[in-house]
């Protein structure tokens, strides 16, 4: 017989109050873990979604910030230019591993429903487009050879609405210049799907650009300070900079602040199941006067006692916390599923990332709860002195 | 202190104050009991007899007087013991029978005998079994308290009191709740017990059972009488 | 799998007094939507291009070529075998360097006055 043993099987007298109690906590542990894998899997899914993008900051020519900012998350056309010398400018700074010129190129076609439409194509670069989006993967062919070749890629939506597999023709409306489709890529679930590819010097060439682009791609080095960088980008003359950290930053802090008020919520939960422990606990130590009387005449120390009523607590505690995270895992698509239809925007993705870390520390959260709650209660039982009890016989003191 | 002598208390007293007034639950009692003697406590109702044999099993402390059990002098001596001293004292050399047997009971006939085991493990333990078999409840080991009569639920009381193989053996009311039949039975198990070394104090009400004694002690008022 | 169509219903007052419906097509170079609009006898009442890459482009979004499907039915394309490219109603001309693009035109029309049977007008006689 060990203490263990003991706080165990007095949690089995009152099988439905220890089932409540742990109920309680289950649930609070449930909205917890739930929280936080919410939280996690959030900024992850938004890390994603534009570390997807391939590069972290855009330059584009100084105009209006708003379009540079759709042509981030929505594509669209460039309407001003930026000399291709700022490739080596951009490429001095240490903090940069990767750079990618693009042309962007808009060609009104009047045969585009009643009113005409612009059909847009993105120039890029061969060598060093590829790198910097490797989660593109083709459906047919393959990327252009050269980037003075009449050949174009085309996003998964593109073709789709063009009907255009590898090895058909596309008509640039207006010039008269026929490309050959090489490759249809798979759908990737970012704008990429919308977008015609070509290869940048053929975009400059067909459309009188030489020398000139309306982006330019910067993928920075892991450990880079990225701030330290863009301060550096502002200075240069006529680019503006357009930063996913930034974005991702505001983003994340509207995500924060939701955040802190639910997991205000949360707390409340747990405070209240914590209180449904101690009521619990308490009653029990009540109801059980006489018989710690008992041990104590028996030689229980009162560490002895304290230390068998605390792990009642832990116990409960224990159980309810590990059934309420045992129930949100099974719930995470749910709750996402639930997530997604109540949020304007979500990432792609799972929302709700349950790992080690996030489940540990919950776990832990709500144990040391219940420990905490089992203080007074197991201290009041400590106290008991066995003749009074041995008196009472059973009454409440 | 001779050592022959197991419990020795020396003029103990026990007052408690009621506004100006004092009350003398025990007024002055002495005696002394050895190895294997069993003494029984009887007297009318509020005389002062669980008092005496709680102070005796130091579960509470007199207003004065003396008690020494086995080598340790109790009270009365240079200094007031502490309660975990006391603890330590009543866990060595005390075990506890009471009237209500106050068995856990979600715990089986074994894991309540071995309760005691739990907080303190005696150099002179005795196992379960030889327990068990001493008091005739082997064959129930693995029921529960509730699945018990009244008088084999004392048994286990007993049994429970002797696992750390205690010097002194303190019932209080060991028969109370129990049937004529039962009563012989304790009372011969307690006799039983004296038989094999162990001294036995209990406060009874049955003339029956205080006739099987080595000594009566009979208190009124707080005082032995005769 | 599920393919979604849209067709959309013309009322005069509350009474459904014809249809429109688009259909896509691969055309030589991009795609081709189609649009008819039809009578409840099932005649073509009007025809529009709502996108067209093509050096025809023009001509084939004119009023003139798309005049000459009024009046058509799905019954008078049931001779026409887009595979090989014959049997279309002689009163439909291509215009010049329309090359692959009309036929591919012909070939939507008729898939868009099958379809509109399935929908519609089979149902009706049902």
């Amino acid at each position: 017989m060990n203490v263990y043993a003991i706080a165990y099987k007095n949690l089995l007298r009152k099988k439905i109050r220890t089932a409540l109690t742990a109920g309680g906590i289950m649930l609070s542990a449930w909205v917890l873990a739930t929280l936080l894998g919410f939280n996690r899997g959030y900024q992850q899914g938004l890390n994603r979604d534009i570390d997807n993008m391939g590069f972290q900051v855009l330059l584009t020519a100084k105009g209006c910030p708003y379009e540079a900012a759709t042509l981030m998350l929505k594509g669209g056309t460039g309407l001003r230019y930026m000399p291709e010398s700022v490739v080596k400018t951009v490429f001095k700074n240490p903090e940069v591993e990767k750079v990618t010129p693009m042309l962007m190129h808009g060609v009104f076609d009047p045969n585009k429903g009643e009113n005409g439409a612009v059909a847009a194509y993105l120039g890029v670069d061969s060598e060093s487009f590829p790198p910097m989006k490797p989660y593109l993967e083709f459906k047919q062919g393959g990327w252009f050879k050269s980037n003075t070749a009449l050949e174009a890629v085309l996003g998964y939506e593109a073709a789709e609405l063009e009907t255009r597999e590898a090895g058909d023709k596309l008509l640039i409306p207006g010039l008269d210049q026929e490309l050959t489709v090489v490759g249809v890529l798979k759908r990737s679930g970012t704008q990429d799907d919308g977008t015609i590819f070509l290869p940048i010097s053929t975009v400059q060439n067909l459309f009188n650009r030489k020398g000139m682009l309306t982006g330019l791609g910067i993928k920075v080095k892991k450990e880079a300070d990225i701030s330290a960088l863009e301060n550096r980008l502002y200075d240069l003359p006529d680019v503006q900079v357009v930063s996913m950290a930034q974005v991702k930053t505001t983003i994340m802090n509207l995500v924060n602040s939701a955040r802190v008020i639910v997991l205000g919520i949360a707390g409340i939960a747990l405070i209240i199941a914590m209180a449904g422990v101690i009521n619990t606990i308490l009653m029990s130590v009540m109801e059980r006067y006489s018989e710690i009387g008992i041990l104590k005449s028996m030689g229980a120390m009162p560490l002895d006692v304290f230390r068998m009523i605390w792990m009642e607590t832990a116990i409960l505690c224990g159980l309810g916390g590990a059934a309420g995270i045992g129930l949100a895992f099974v719930t995470a698509r749910v709750s996402e599923a639930a997530v997604r239809y109540f949020l304007p925007y979500a990432p792609n993705g799972a929302l709700v990332a349950l790992d080690g870390e996030i489940t540990g520390f919950a776990f832990l959260l709500i144990l040391a709860g219940g420990l905490l709650s089992g203080v007074y209660p197991a201290w009041r039982a400590a106290r008991v002195r066995p003749l009074d009890a041995i008196r009472v016989e059973g009454d409440q003191v | 202190m001779n050592k022959d002598i197991v419990i020795s208390a020396t003029d103990l007293v026990k007052a408690y104050r009621r506004g100006s007034e004092e009350v003398r639950a025990v007024d002055g009692i002495s005696f002394e009991a050895g190895p294997g003697e069993l003494t029984a406590i009887i007297g009318p109702s509020g005389s002062g007899k669980t008092t005496l044999l709680n102070m005796i099993g130091c579960l509470d402390n007199p207003t004065s007087g003396t008690l020494r059990v086995g080598e340790a002098q109790i009270f009365g001596g240079r200094r007031e013991l502490s309660e975990t001293e006391l603890t330590r004292i009543r866990r060595e050399m005390f075990g506890y029978v009471f009237q209500k047997f106050y068995l856990i009971p979600t715990l089986t006939v074994e894991e309540n005998i071995l309760l005691p085991g739990a907080f303190y493990r005696s150099p002179s333990a005795k196992s379960p079994h030889e327990v068990m078999k001493l008091l005739g409840i082997e064959r129930r080991s693995r029921h529960l308290p509730g699945e018990l009569s009244g008088g084999e639920m004392q048994r286990v009381a007993i049994a429970r009191a002797l696992i750390n193989g205690p010097k002194v053996l303190l019932a209080d009311e060991p028969t109370g709740s129990l049937d004529s039949r039962r009563t012989e039975e304790i009372k011969g198990i307690l006799r039983g017990l004296a038989g094999q070394g162990i001294t036995v104090v209990m406060v009874t009400h049955n003339l029956e059972l205080a006739r099987s004694a080595d000594r009566v002690l009979d208190i009124r008022d707080g005082k032995l009488h005769g | 799998m599920d393919v979604p169509y849209t067709l959309y219903d013309i009322y005069k007052d509350k009474e459904i007094v014809g249809y429109i419906h688009g259909v896509n097509q691969k055309g030589e170079y991009g795609g081709i939507q189609v649009f008819l609009a039809l009578d409840k006898a099932g005649t073509v009442k009007a025809f529009y291009i709502q996108k067209l890459t093509s050096r025809a482009a023009k001509d084939l979004r004119s009023k003139e070529f798309g005049a000459q499907f009024k009046g058509l039915a799905l019954k008078d394309f049931s001779p026409y075998d887009p595979a090989a490219a014959k049997g279309a109603p002689a009163k439909l001309k291509a215009p010049s360097k329309a090359g692959k693009d009309f036929q591919a035109v012909l070939r939507a029309v008729k898939k868009n006055l099958i379809l509109l049977d399935e929908f519609v007008f089979s149902k009706k006689e049902k």
